[in-house]
């Protein structure tokens, strides 16, 4: 549950000033840190990284009305702006999980 | 084997952010364009504007106050000129910089340096045509101007201190899309944008095409079937319209130059049907007693728009009405005083010159009696992820060589060994005119501002508050022999290089005429009293005579009859030439369908409105019936030529049923007119059962038509399609599948002007903004929005919904 909180709250922080990829460094450096088993770590990372994604994606689908996420995914040929918002919790989420696994890992190494 | 599994994962966990990083052929950085923070999701914008804002910009030197109404079109206030022109560029670069730079990399032929080797052809073709290099000319003589240049240098000044405000999330989606930033915007793109439009407008030519048919078929037989004026015509200059200057001498017509056949089939070309509409009805014909001017210039219809709205107020101009974006000042619109319009002119200024090459090392060529050099202009076309392609463009005198070898061909019309004079390759000052035209007060201005303008040739419709109307075909016109260019030309012969200019005053005009309107559609300049030879064939004039058929027919002229005009889908076409073929018709030899397909067309009232079926089988019908007449003589003989025009088509069905050339010469039966009229109206109906099935809604026009409006990179999902609307090729309401009135604007003259317009887009750039095809409906349907003016910061406030001030620390 910290780890859960330290990615979703620090992975935002981060992404706010920092290119995309940050997410894999916060994931990555919180898990290292925190992490006690392999499971749990990229849980942790996916779900911290995902439930970013799916509110900030979520929040501009809804200010904007849908317009444009259903015009993203015309040109993706996906079928509505629903599965649109998936992929694109789903990416940020896979990112982040395998960046926290990945710092498990590695911490692992060291304990 | 701890240390194995963390490696691993980390490689792993670094190999899925570096693909999600990268664009891989199409596909731009998943991750990065996926993401909220970063991506598209960051375009989603809010439906709800800041109602005032504040901007520190650097460059500006006063204060600029930028005021927004319920369309989103900039209303912009600034203390001097190079405020003015900074905050236009910065403005216009807010709502449309992808747009404005996509275009200007493709008019240069860059596309290749942001999407890769997929658009080889189009840039090297660009190169060729020499596209940069009439736009250095130009840019030459609008920095030779100080008022030009400072025009210039603080538009490009403004585009620049908005591109510099972006951090890579804010900039616009298609970025994302195709993974690259926006660069420095410098006066030169300017000058392309406007060569860009001058390719699309001043872009097309027979020449080849000619040429080849009077190697076929001989001088008499072409003159025959390409004559030099038509039967039926409508010249925007009326003939008898007197002379008001004294003619200059005429080159005289120097021996026959036999042109080589070429074979050669090319690509590229401008779409024909890129014309216009304007006109303008004098006080007398008013209800108001004050003129009334209205313009619609048909182009192709994508998303962004090519037009702008905007309104512009300094120190010594108040000017409304639509801008190029890319480009400074008001392009179509008004001022308190007057307002102008353009349509295209179809007069020739693009000759092609058969060069004649030393040797094959081409460093010299033969010309008035001497070798001379051959400049090589050597053009690197950058590709993304590949190598650049070098490649060497050469340089007559005439122009450049667009093709030298016999390699595939990128323009339908382009020769090979051909050199191209075209007015848009010279030094010129296009912009000085809208300069002028902006603030101009009177006939005089609007004249003297006319005067600068090269290319491409636009019918300057005229308009003012002091009862004047008045119509210029206008541009420079090279002063030619008679049918001069009509062919390809003799690159080695002085006889045959341009030889001089009309004198601007002697561009054909009109003022005032006692119809009481003045009107154009692409139709011919002037009669055949008109004392120079500009061209040999015009746009087919459907349009101008249904335009000037109402425009004579109206009294009390108000704005909505003007807008009823735009919109008439009345044709001409099909009035002409329906009732003769419908003559010729068997029914006794027709099925049920064809049967029933007939009565449609026997009832029908030559309307193209949206829910008529009549309009798509005459369409096709034409298509078809014409096709027989010609397509034995004129296609499939492995030359590239073309059809003889509608009219002369026209002319051969009414007057000479008879003629030789209704036999299709590859069947052994002789055809008559009676034959091909039967023939293909039973394709067409058979046809249209095959794709549509019986006679239904589907066979609607507007259904069949599908006018539809696309992104400019062709992006699905970000046009808009199945359009419900009438029209047409050659009727007023030019709507065709992919083309129509890009902008429509009627100007009521008077004490307080009152301009109304609509065009089918929005002014936001951005496919995410809720202003990026607003007014698609409105166009639609017909409508007109009303056009804020204002005359100060606080005038209408009602009409205002948000306020930006822009200011330098």
């Amino acid at each position: 549950m910290r780890l859960f909180l330290i990615i979703f709250i620090g992975g935002f922080i981060f992404q706010l000033f920092l290119p995309w990829w940050s997410l894999a460094v916060i994931s990555f450096l919180a898990a290292l840190w925190l992490a006690r088993k392999a499971g749990s770590a990229f849980w942790g990372g996916f779900l911290g990284i995902g439930m970013g994604w799916l509110l900030l994606s979520g929040f501009y689908h809804w200010r904007n009305e849908g317009l444009l996420s259903a015009k993203v995914a015309t040109l993706f040929t996906l079928p509505n702006a629903v599965i649109l918002i998936l992929v694109t919790v789903l990416i940020g989420a896979l990112t982040g999980g395998l960046a926290a696994l990945s710092g498990y890992l590695f911490g692992k190494m060291f304990k | 084997m701890k240390w194995f599994k963390a490696v691993f994962s980390l490689f792993v966990t670094i190999a899925l952010v570096y693909v999600l990083n990268t664009k891989i052929g199409d596909i731009p950085p998943v991750g990065k364009f996926l993401s909220p923070f970063r991506g598209f999701w960051q375009n989603a914008e809010s439906k709800d504007l800041a109602a005032t804002k504040q901007l520190v910009v650097t460059g500006l030197q006063g204060k600029v106050s930028i005021l927004l109404d319920k369309n989103r079109v900039p209303h912009i206030f600034a203390e001097n000129n190079h405020d003015l022109y900074f905050a236009q560029g910065y403005y216009t670069a807010r709502d449309r910089l992808w747009q404005m730079e996509f275009q200007t990399h493709a008019a240069a032929g860059r596309l290749c340096e942001i999407v890769g080797a997929k658009y080889l052809e189009l840039d090297r073709f660009q190169r060729r045509m020499g596209m940069v290099y009439g736009a250095k000319n130009s840019l030459a003589g609008m920095m030779a101007d100080p008022a030009t240049r400072d025009m210039l240098e603080a538009y490009s000044a403004g585009i620049n201190a908005y591109i510099k405000s972006l951090s890579p999330q804010e900039y616009p989606l298609e970025y994302k899309l195709l993974d690259y930033a926006p660069e420095a915007w410098t006066p030169l793109k300017c000058a392309l944008l406007l060569k860009l439009m001058a390719y699309d407008l001043a872009g097309r030519s027979d020449d080849l095409r000619m040429s080849n048919i009077l190697q076929q078929y001989g001088p008499q037989i072409t003159q025959d079937l390409f004559p030099d004026y038509p039967f039926r015509a409508e010249p925007i200059v009326p003939e008898g319209t007197p002379l008001d200057f004294t003619p200059v001498k005429t080159p005289s017509v120097p021996t026959n130059f036999q042109a080589q056949l070429s074979n050669k089939v090319l690509e590229k070309e401008p779409p024909a049907e890129l014309g216009s509409n304007n006109w303008a009805i004098s006080g007398a014909k008013s209800a108001t007693g004050y003129p009334i001017l209205a313009n619609d210039p048909h182009l192709q219809l994508n998303l962004p728009s090519i037009w702008y709205q905007v309104q512009l107020i300094g120190s010594d101009v108040n000017v409304c009405g639509v801008s190029l974006p890319g480009a400074p000042g008001v392009v179509i619109g008004f001022n308190q005083n007057i307002s102008w319009g353009v349509t295209n002119v179809d007069a020739d200024v693009m000759d092609w010159y058969q060069v004649k090459f030393k040797d094959n090392r081409k460093k010299q060529y033969w010309h008035d009696n001497q070798w001379k050099p051959v400049r090589r202009q050597v053009e690197e076309i950058k590709i993304r992820g590949q190598k650049s392609l070098i490649d060497t463009v050469y340089y007559t005198h005439h122009g450049p060589v667009v093709y030298d070898k016999p390699e595939k061909v990128f323009n339908k019309q382009t020769p090979v060994s051909h050199a191209m004079r075209w007015t848009a390759h010279d030094k010129s000052n296009e912009l000085r005119t809208f300069y002028l035209l902006n603030r101009a007060r009177n006939y005089q201005d609007y004249q003297h501002a006319l005067s600068f303008y090269v290319a491409p040739a636009q019918n300057f419709i005229y308009a003012d508050n002091s009862q004047n109307i008045a119509i210029w075909p206008n541009g420079r016109f090279p002063l030619k022999w008679q049918e001069q260019g009509k062919f390809i030309l003799d690159g080695t012969n002085l006889a045959h290089d341009w030889q001089g200019w009309i004198p601007a005053a002697h561009n054909p005009h009109v003022k005032n005429p006692a119809r009481g309107f003045v009107s154009s559609a692409n139709q011919f300049s002037a009669g055949p009293d008109y004392p120079y030879y500009l061209n040999w064939q015009y746009s087919s004039p459907e349009r101008a005579i249904r335009i000037n058929q109402r425009l004579a027919a109206m009294e009390k002229v108000t704005v909505d009859s003007i807008q009823a005009l735009q919109n008439d889908n009345f044709n001409i076409h099909a009035q002409t030439i329906l009732p003769t073929l419908l003559r010729y018709m068997r029914p006794a030899d027709l099925n049920a369908h064809q049967q029933q397909v007939l009565k449609v067309m026997q009832q029908w009232q030559y309307r193209n409105d949206a829910q008529e079926i009549a309009p798509t089988v005459f369409e096709i019908w034409w298509l078809l019936f014409n096709k027989a007449i010609w397509e034995d003589d004129f296609a499939n003989t492995g030359l590239e030529l073309r059809y003889p025009s509608r009219d002369r088509t026209i002319h051969l069905v009414q007057q000479e049923p008879q003629s030789a050339w209704i036999d299709n010469r590859n069947t052994p039966p002789k055809e008559t007119l009676a034959d091909l009229v039967n023939a293909s109206f039973r394709a067409t109906a058979d046809s249209l059962q095959r794709q549509l099935g019986a006679v239904s809604k589907k066979w609607q026009w507007a259904v069949y038509k599908s006018t539809s409006i696309q992104h400019i990179a062709n992006l699905p999902g970000f046009g808009k399609q199945n359009l419900s609307i009438g029209g047409g090729r050659g009727i007023v309401n030019a709507t065709s599948e992919r083309h129509g009135p890009s902008w429509r604007m009627v100007v009521a003259l008077g004490p307080q002007v009152q301009g109304y317009g609509v065009y089918p887009g929005g002014q936001s750039g951005n496919p995410g903004s809720f202003y990026y095809d607003n007014q698609i409906e409105t166009w639609r349907l017909g409508k007109l929005n009303s056009l804020v003016y204002l005359r100060n910061k606080t005038d209408n406030s009602s009409a205002i919904m948000a306020t930006l001030t822009l200011q330098t620390k």
